[in-house]
């Protein structure tokens, strides 16, 4: 799954550390997340939404397999 | 911080304190395990109660506040829980390895006669191989029921 998690925290002039602490997660998890190494919760990814204030699909793009 | 914290803190320092009592007071083959459990409390409860003294301090408080958060979020993070899943599904798999190359060893040992007594450690390390298998299968039942 990609996302544009890494793009829009930028945008917002955010640190990957300030992110993982308004969201109450480690800033290994915003890391792996935006490297797409991790691909978040349900709830989690709802609070990414929620907090850019912007759709979940706009985060977040899942790729169907082939 | 909490209190109960010191006071466990303190009580881990009196057990022990009366273990080693206990020790000196009785003349028994289980001293030096009596010590070193005298050792094992005394040690982390003056820890313990040297924590609270340290971040009660009022210059501590903000510093106290931060860790807590800090250890709360690391604790709850789902990347985290995951990891920790997984890696206890690794180290479960490789003790069941251990076990079951332990027993093939002891056996081969004990027919050598490398060592005496081996039945009594094969049996054991079974004991241990089926307890470890059950479990898993009765955990898994009870989490399948829950969720």
């Amino acid at each position: 799954m990609k996302n544009n998690v890494e793009r829009i925290r930028k945008e917002k002039g955010l640190s990957q550390e300030e992110l993982a602490k308004r969201l109450r997660v480690s800033r290994q998890t915003i890391s792996s997340i935006e490297t797409g190494k991790y691909n978040p919760s349900l709830d989690l990814a709802f609070a990414i939404a929620d907090f850019f204030n912007k759709k979940i699909e706009d985060i977040f793009i899942y790729e169907r397999s082939k | 911080m909490k209190k109960s914290y010191l006071w466990c803190g303190l009580s881990f320092i009196g057990i022990g304190c009366v273990l080693i009592g206990a020790t000196i007071i009785f003349d028994t083959r289980l001293q030096s395990l009596l010590y070193g459990f005298a050792g094992a409390l005394i040690g982390p409860g003056a820890v313990m109660a040297g924590k609270y003294f340290y971040w009660i301090m009022p210059e501590n408080a903000e510093r106290y506040k931060e860790k807590l958060d800090h250890e709360s979020i690391e604790i709850h993070d789902e990347r985290n829980e995951g990891l920790r899943n997984k890696a206890g599904r690794y180290a479960f798999l490789l003790s069941l390895f251990v076990i079951s190359t332990s027993i093939v060893v002891f056996s081969i040992l004990g027919e050598l006669e490398v060592i005496e007594n081996t039945r009594i450690i094969i049996m054991y390390l079974g004991a241990l191989f089926l307890f470890q298998i059950v479990s898993l299968s009765v955990f898994h039942r009870h989490l399948q029921k829950k969720c």
